[in-house]
C-alpha cells in the first residue's frame, strides 16, 4: 500500500453486516472507514483508495471528541451516517488535519449518491459490537458492524 | 471480553443449559432441539446468551429462543430480565428499531376470489405504503409537535386523525401506546427523523405480506382469532423507523459513559447499560417508550393503507371485507412487567430483542375478546414459505417471563444469501410458486431468499413442544411487498 493505500471489505455476519478497514496509517484508517461506509451504502462489498475520486460539491468541517479512538471511530461514522440520511449526500472526500486518541478533526467533502453510485442499503446504525481499533505491524486495522 | 469457555448442555429435548462459568451471574436457557442446536452453534449467539449473563441484576437465565442468531451485543432471539432495584436497561437489548413488531389483519375474502385481483393488489400495496431505503412520505411531513403528539400518544393519534377504527386499539399490545413516554427525552435529530417517516415500511427484513390461512391446528383459537381456512390475511412488519434508531444511538453514547459512571463490566461495550434506578435509565425509557409508541402509530398507519387498498381493488368496504385488526404485538422492547422470580412475584424489566411477548390465557393485559385463548403471538417465516399464529401460555409465563420466538431466524449472512442468489431470478422463481413479489430493490430480496432463514416451522414446533406458545393456524404468502 502507498500512503494512501487503504482498503475495506465487507466481512460475514448473520444478523447484521460487518467490515474491516486496513490502512498504513491512523488517519488514512479513519478516513477508509468513512469511503466504506460510503461504499456499503452504495452496495459494494469492497474498496481501496481511487486515483481519481470523485469530486465533493458540499465541504464541512467537522471535529468530535470520544473517549478513545475505538468510540471516536464510532462516532465519526455516526455523524457521517446522519449526514446521509437527513442531506441525502454520501462522502467521496476527506482531508482529516487531527487524529488522535480522542479528537478527530478535518474537511469532509460530500457529493449528491447519484454521482457515485445509487444509495442500496439502509444502515440503521454503527454499533460498538466486535469493535476494534489496533495496530497490527506497519498497518492500522478496524472492524466494524453496522446494524441493518 | 467476552465470556470464554462456556458449554452447552441438554436438559431435555426442546432446552439447553449453558452452565454459569467465570463472570456469569445466571445460567443461560437455550430452546432449541438436535436440528437447531448445530445452526446456532456456528455463529457467535451463544458467546452472546452468556455475556448477556454477566449482566448486574439479572433475574432468572439469559434467554434464547430457537430462532437465536448473532445479533450486536444481545443475541437476537434473546430475552432477559433484571431487578429494578439492582437491574440494569441497556438500549442493546431492546435494539435500534425499537418496537420492531408484527400486525396482523384478517378477512373474510377468500385466497380463491383474490387471486385474479393479486397483481393489482401488489402493485397498488406497492404505491400507497413507501417502501424501500430511506422510505418516506412526501404528501404527510408532520411538525414537531405532531411527532411529539405521536410519541405520547401512540396508535391512538392514528386512529383519531381517521387511520383505522377505534375498536383496532383494543388489540394492540398496551393498547398501543405504552405509558410513561417522554418526549423532552428524545433529540431534535430523532424528532426530525420522525417527520417524514411515519406510515412508511422501510427496508431490510421489513414486509407487507398478504396471505391466507392454509391449516388450522386450535378450531376454538383460531376463531376466537378470526381465522378461518383459506381466508386472506395481511402481516405488517415494521418499527420505529429512523426516529427509533436515533434514539437508540443516542443512548448508547449515554448508557457507556454511564456504564464507566456506575462501574458496570461490559463483555461487549454494546452491552452497555445504566442501573434501573438512575437517571440515565429513567430518561432512556421515557425516550424509547415514545419511540415504541411511533412504531404502534406507524403500523396503524400503514394497516389503514392496506384495509384502503384492498377496498379499492375488490370493490368493497373494508368493513365489509372484514378486515378487522387480529392482534399488534412488539419484538423489540424492555418494559417493566410483573413476574414469578424465585417462587415471588415482582416487578421486573424484561429485554425482549427478538422475541415476542407470550401472555396466556386469563391475563388481564390480553384483550378481552381473546382472555380465553391467550395473547395472539404471530411468528412470520421467509417469503418463500409460510408462517405461524400462535397464542401464548402459561408456560411462557412462568418460564421465559412471558416471551417466546419472534421470527425463522438467520442462518446465512446477507452477503452469503447474495452469493446464493446470484444467477437466479428470485423474484420469478416465487411468481412460479405463486407469490408476487413487489421490491424497491433486488437486492433486498437476494439477502432475503428463503435458503436464509431456518425453517420457520422448526422453530415454532419447538416452542409449542417447550410449552412456551401454541400453535394455532400456519399462513401462506400470496404476496410479498419488500422495502
Amino acid at each position: 500500500m502507498g500512503d494512501a493505500g487503504w482498503r475495506w471489505r465487507t466481512i460475514e455476519h448473520t444478523g447484521d453486516l460487518g467490515i474491516e478497514v486496513e490502512a498504513p496509517s491512523l488517519e488514512q484508517l479513519f478516513v477508509a472507514g468513512a469511503h466504506a461506509l460510503a461504499g456499503v451504502l452504495l452496495g459494494e462489498e469492497a474498496g481501496a483508495a481511487a486515483s481519481e475520486p470523485v469530486k465533493a460539491t458540499v465541504w464541512r468541517e467537522l471535529a468530535l471528541e470520544g473517549p478513545d479512538r475505538e468510540v471516536l471511530l464510532v462516532d465519526w461514522l455516526r455523524e457521517l451516517l446522519y449526514v446521509q440520511i437527513s442531506e441525502d449526500l454520501v462522502l467521496v472526500e476527506a482531508e482529516l488535519g487531527e487524529v488522535g486518541e480522542s479528537r478527530v478533526a478535518g474537511r469532509v467533502g460530500f457529493a449528491r449518491p447519484s454521482a457515485a453510485g445509487c444509495v442500496e442499503r439502509e444502515l440503521k446504525a454503527v454499533t460498538y459490537h466486535e469493535l476494534e481499533v489496533s495496530q497490527r505491524g506497519e498497518e492500522w486495522f478496524a472492524r466494524i458492524v453496522f446494524d441493518i | 471480553m467476552a465470556v470464554e469457555g462456556y458449554r452447552l448442555e441438554k436438559i431435555d429435548d426442546y432446552r439447553w443449559r449453558v452452565p454459569r462459568i467465570g463472570p456469569m451471574l445466571t445460567d443461560g436457557l437455550v430452546f432449541a432441539d438436535a436440528e437447531l442446536i448445530p445452526h446456532i452453534e456456528r455463529d457467535k449467539s451463544l458467546q452472546q446468551v452468556a455475556n448477556v449473563a454477566c449482566l448486574p441484576g439479572i433475574q432468572g437465565p439469559s434467554i434464547a429462543m430457537p430462532d437465536i442468531h448473532w445479533g450486536y451485543g444481545f443475541p437476537i432471539g434473546g430475552v432477559a430480565a433484571f431487578d429494578l432495584e439492582e437491574g440494569v436497561i441497556s438500549p442493546g437489548g431492546v435494539g435500534y428499531d425499537i418496537n420492531c413488531g408484527v400486525r396482523l389483519l384478517r378477512s373474510e375474502v377468500t385466497a380463491q376470489d383474490l387471486r385474479p385481483h393479486l397483481g393489482k393488489l401488489m402493485d397498488l400495496l406497492y404505491r400507497n405504503v413507501p417502501s424501500g431505503v430511506g422510505s418516506s412520505r412526501s404528501d404527510l411531513r408532520l411538525g414537531v409537535k405532531q411527532v411529539t403528539e405521536v410519541l405520547l400518544k401512540g396508535a391512538a393519534w392514528a386512529v383519531k386523525q381517521g387511520y383505522g377504527w377505534a375498536e383496532d386499539l383494543e388489540r394492540i399490545e398496551a393498547g398501543g401506546r405504552i405509558e410513561g413516554a417522554e418526549p423532552d427525552y428524545v433529540s431534535q435529530r430523532a424528532l426530525e427523523r420522525g417527520r417524514q417517516q411515519v406510515g412508511t415500511l422501510g427496508s431490510g427484513n421489513h414486509f407487507i405480506e398478504v396471505g391466507y390461512v392454509g391449516e388450522v391446528y386450535d378450531e376454538v383459537a383460531a376463531a376466537a382469532l378470526g381465522l378461518a381456512e383459506g381466508t386472506v390475511t395481511a402481516f405488517i412488519h415494521s418499527g420505529s423507523r429512523g426516529l427509533g434508531y436515533q434514539v437508540c444511538d443516542d443512548y448508547l453514547k449515554t448508557m457507556l459513559r454511564a456504564s464507566e459512571k456506575y462501574g458496570i463490566v461490559l463483555q461487549d461495550r454494546q452491552l452497555c447499560a445504566a442501573p434501573l434506578p438512575s437517571d440515565e435509565a429513567r430518561r432512556y425509557l421515557g425516550a424509547m417508550r415514545g419511540a415504541a409508541n411511533y412504531a404502534f402509530c406507524n403500523r396503524q398507519m400503514m394497516a389503514h393503507w392496506v384495509r384502503e387498498t384492498f377496498s379499492e381493488v375488490l370493490r368493497q368496504s373494508a368493513e365489509r371485507l372484514g378486515l378487522r385488526l387480529v392482534y399488534d404485538v412488539a419484538h423489540n422492547i424492555a418494559k417493566i412487567e410483573t413476574h414469578k422470580v424465585d417462587g415471588r412475584e415482582k416487578q421486573v424489566c424484561v429485554h425482549r430483542k427478538g422475541a415476542t411477548r407470550a401472555f396466556p390465557p386469563g391475563h388481564s393485559e390480553v384483550p378481552a375478546t381473546y382472555r380465553q385463548v391467550g395473547q395472539p403471538i404471530f411468528i412470520p417465516g421467509d417469503m418463500g414459505r409460510y408462517s405461524y399464529v400462535l397464542v401464548g401460555t402459561q408456560g411462557a409465563y412462568d418460564e421465559t417471563f412471558g416471551s417466546t420466538c419472534h421470527g425463522a431466524g438467520r442462518m446465512m449472512s446477507r452477503k452469503q444469501a447474495k452469493r446464493v442468489a446470484k444467477g437466479r431470478a428470485i423474484v420469478r422463481e416465487l411468481e412460479d410458486r405463486g407469490i408476487l413479489i413487489r421490491a424497491a430493490s433486488r437486492a433486498t430480496v437476494d439477502e432475503e431468499i428463503s435458503e436464509a432463514y431456518k425453517d420457520v416451522k422448526n422453530v415454532v414446533e419447538v416452542v409449542h413442544h417447550a410449552g412456551i406458545g401454541k400453535m394455532v393456524a400456519q399462513l401462506r404468502p400470496l404476496g410479498v411487498l419488500k422495502g
